[in-house]
């Protein structure tokens, strides 16, 4: 099996830029967990794919360009990407170009060796051709690494789409989303509350994070430094100004700005406690229900809008699998200990 | 009218850890620039912090010796500034939930007895340092990411005399915990001064104005003198306005300046860091270090003065610094008697110590061998005056003392033909001193003592040498 790497995941020695120009030049000083555990269980190294800047090209406006990743698998380079999904643009193209992307329970992947842009919610995910595959992949690279805190302590994993007990799938009340019940599927409409404040929930957060974690890039250590910056200051605002693309400059306005002392309790602490609020919410729908299913895509040129269709995985930690299905594809979301029986519903919906 | 001082005290300590506070580079003081310096600490993108237990376990023993409330989950956040010597761009500290709080020290100044309360206590990383020479600016990250705590203080102090007593009580505390060995010299232990000045009696606190850095107890005297001063004069005169601002204490010159403006308005934008799980303390936890924790200086003090017949200034002296009390415990343990040590730690090296003017922290002895030559004396193998000699090499450079008298051939000389001999012909060649003690004068005893043992060497048994001289001066006299 062949697999390939967003270069913001880091194989040692390769040159390594999270598609920032910020990072031009920058060789990985060692390889990411994941990397280290595919070759491990044997998989062929084919490369890494650029990616958008730290993922989020289009933060606050999604592009329709097909992402290098979608095209690399579509052209068969390989049979998986190893990707970091950070606002879901992954997810709503595998499913619209009729490919999967996993997303894993966040802390049963190691995220060592990933160049983080929203550290709450990073998560490597495996897009591919076949489920089959990527379960291989996400087996192979979950598991506990103790070189990341937020790693869960289990220490492996096994994936698979085998699952033979009864699912119940609570459905979003979307016409695009039709589950036929089976023996063993049942489906009913589930209440999917706070979608309308999941976009501003995700921004606020997601742009404090990167904010924060764009800072080291300051021209000082590796990776770009304006050429003729004279002086600390120049240095710093010159690299940055001419290192850093339209939406990590941003995202770094935005992050600051909630985290100042003036919009910290307004902006960042309030999301912080919606966050909580939506997690304990669907913590107990998940309860009720094994699988969520929403739409993977809504159409339509509200991209905003959109993006709380990915948020609730970001927001909660949650695995998700996006795959084609009728239209717009389907999106599932399960809790962690519920990823075979999401798996297997995925099977049943892609047979 | 009269004025009072208010200062409130953060004080910066480095927590004796063995690697630093997310990542396992040495923590050590003193290696080549960026030696202890890996991909985390450095700053590179992809590596994740891994809190340090062992950083933990030191800070809950802070609280315990401070009498804080330990919190029951603490968490780290994120403090954002550019800097250089931050590789990161952000400090990892704890803001929202520190690892203890409401805790105080009771210091004994002239006045009497005071208690000092601790707003609270928290657990942070150390920044690297940069290095300016020919116009070029270097970093050395070896002390990025090194843990220390931030003990912060309310503004209890009234005084430079309490200030310092504090800091002395607390270097005491903390060092005799292990929690660090609070050297300011070397900046493991340093210090920012708060301070305002109102109308004595008054409850409404002043302009407040912080010098950071402070790492000399001198400095910081001198510091709030002049700081004090200066808030004085301004309110009496006007000849300034007070503004509540981050100044600069330059020793050498001796007064305070104010930071740039910029420097003044950062807004740090803490956040907690999601990198970092919040970490549980459990009562267990907390038990077993409060169990790990070793004899604290006023329980080390009233064992030796009650157990061991050390008298009471001694005792004090060596309880006074981990690093005597240290020398004192290994020698006691190389079986060395207690009152023993005592006295040769305070009056041999602490003897030292004043010649070289440094302090009793960074006196360093091999106590191995300082033992054996103790125990040398005690055996009546050397003589005192050799062992003054032999310590004075053995200090400086490290000699072994058993090889040493042996190779010199320094052993004590009690051979009674030999002493007979020379006390005979010191008493033959000053017939004069002999007529004096005749006459009364028994000071002659010892300038004659004096002349046999300088015949010796110093070598001889100074017990036997004595009676043997009083023999022969009896005989004289009769
Ligand atoms: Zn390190």
């Amino acid at each position: 099996m062949k697999f390939m790497m967003q270069d913001c995941i880091m194989a040692a020695g390769e040159i390594c830029t999270a598609g920032s120009k910020m990072l031009r030049g920058f060789r990985a000083p060692f390889s990411a967990a994941v990397f280290e555990r595919c070759e491990s269980a044997g998989m062929e190294f084919a490369g890494l794919i650029p990616s958008d800047e730290f993922g989020i090209d289009g933060l606050f406006d999604q592009s329709d360009a097909v992402d290098a990743s979608v095209t690399a698998v579509l052209e068969d380079k390989c049979d998986a990407v190893l990707c970091n999904d950070v606002f879901g643009k992954l997810r709503r193209q595998a499913a619209s170009n009729g490919l999967i992307y996993i997303r894993p329970v966040y802390g049963t992947v190691s995220r060592f060796g990933l160049i983080p842009a929203v550290s709450s919610m990073d998560q490597v995910g495996v897009l591919c051709r076949s489920l089959e595959d990527g379960l291989a992949v996400l087996s192979a690279i979950s598991g506990h690494d103790s070189r990341d805190g937020t790693s869960l302590p289990q220490e492996a994993y096994s994936y698979n789409a085998d699952n033979t007990r009864a699912v119940t799938v609570g459905l979003a009340d979307h016409p695009a989303v039709t589950i036929n019940q089976t023996d063993h599927i049942k489906t009913a409409n589930a209440e999917l509350k706070y979608f309308g404040v999941m976009p501003q929930v995700l921004y606020i957060l997601g742009a404090a994070e990167i904010s924060n974690n764009t800072t080291r890039y300051d021209g000082v250590k590796f990776g770009f430094r304006a050429e003729d910056a004279r002086g600390l200051e120049d240095v710093y605002l010159r690299s940055r100004s001419e290192g850093f693309g339209q939406d990590a400059k941003l995202a770094s306005v935005v992050g600051c700005m909630v985290l100042s002392k003036e919009h910290y309790e307004p902006l960042y602490h309030k999301s912080m406690q919606i966050r909580r609020l939506i997690k304990e919410y669907y913590d107990g729908l998940l309860e009720k229900f094994d699988v969520i299913a929403l739409p993977a895509n809504l159409g339509g040129n509200d991209k905003y809008a959109q993006s709380a269709l990915y948020a609730l995985p970001l927001l909660c930690g949650y695995a998700s699998v996006a795959l084609p299905h009728n239209d717009s594809g389907v999106q599932f979301i399960c809790k962690r200990g519920n990823e075979n029986a999401m798996f297997s519903l995925a099977r049943e919906v892609l047979t | 009218m009269k004025y009072e001082v208010v200062i409130g005290l953060e004080v910066h300590v480095e927590l004796a850890t063995e690697s630093k506070l997310f990542c396992s580079c040495g923590a050590k003081f003193g290696a080549d620039p960026n030696e202890n310096v890996c991909p985390a600490c450095a700053g590179m993108p992809g590596m994740l912090p891994v809190a340090n237990k062992k950083a933990v376990e030191l800070g809950i023993a802070a609280a315990l010796v401070t009498n804080s409330r330990v919190t029951p989950v603490i968490t780290f956040d994120k403090k954002n500034y550019f800097y250089p010597d931050l590789p990161t761009g952000y400090q990892n500290t704890q803001w929202l939930a520190p690892i203890c709080r409401d805790g105080y020290v009771d210091i004994e100044t002239q006045a009497g007895q005071k208690r000092i309360n601790l707003k609270q206590i928290h657990i942070e990383e150390d920044a690297g340092k940069l290095v300016h020479s020919h116009g070029v600016s270097l970093a050395d990250y070896n002390r990025g990411g090194v843990p220390l705590v931030e003990i912060v203080s309310q503004p209890d102090f009234r005084s430079a005399e309490e200030v310092i007593v504090y800091l002395e009580k607390l270097r005491t505390l903390l060092s005799f915990a292990g929690v660090s060995d609070c050297r300011m010299q070397e900046g493991s232990m340093r210090c920012d001064v708060n301070l305002s000045v109102r109308e004595a009696g008054s409850d409404i606190l002043g302009t407040r104005t912080e010098m950071k850095n402070m790492n000399s107890l001198k400095a910081i005297v001198r510091a709030i003198a002049f700081e004090t001063e200066r808030h004085i004069n301004a309110l009496e005169t006007g000849s300034e306005e007070l503004v509540q601002e981050t100044r600069r204490w330059d020793d050498s010159i001796g007064e305070s300046f104010a930071m740039r403006e910029k420097e003044n308005a950062t807004d740090y934008r803490y956040f907690p860091n999601p990198e970092i799980m919040p970490i549980q303390i459990s009562e267990q936890w907390i038990d077993a270090v409060r169990a790990s924790l070793p004899e604290t200086a006023h329980d080390k003090f009233s064992r030796m003065t009650k157990e061991l017949s050390v008298s009471e200034s001694d005792a004090k002296i060596i309880t006074g610094s981990k690093n005597l009390a240290d020398i004192f415990d290994a020698l006691t343990k190389n079986g060395v008697l207690a009152k023993d040590a005592a006295s040769w730690i305070v009056t041999e090296l602490l003897s030292m110590e004043t010649q070289e003017n440094k302090s009793s922290d960074d006196i360093k002895i091999n106590t191995d061998k300082f033992a054996a030559l103790i125990l040398l004396v005690n055996k009546k193998e050397i003589s005192r005056t050799v062992a003054k000699k032999v310590f004075a090499l053995l200090y400086a450079e490290d000699v072994d003392p058993i090889d040493y008298v042996k190779q010199n051939n320094l052993g004590m000389v009690s051979d009674a033909a030999l002493l007979d001999g020379i006390v005979a012909s010191v008493l033959a060649e000053n017939p004069d001193s002999v007529g004096q003690y005749r006459g009364g004068n028994e000071k002659v005893v010892g300038f004659l003592m004096g002349k046999i043992m300088g015949k010796t060497a110093g070598k001889a048994d100074p017990g036997v040498v004595r009676e043997m001289l009083m023999n022969g001066l009896a005989a004289a006299s009769e």
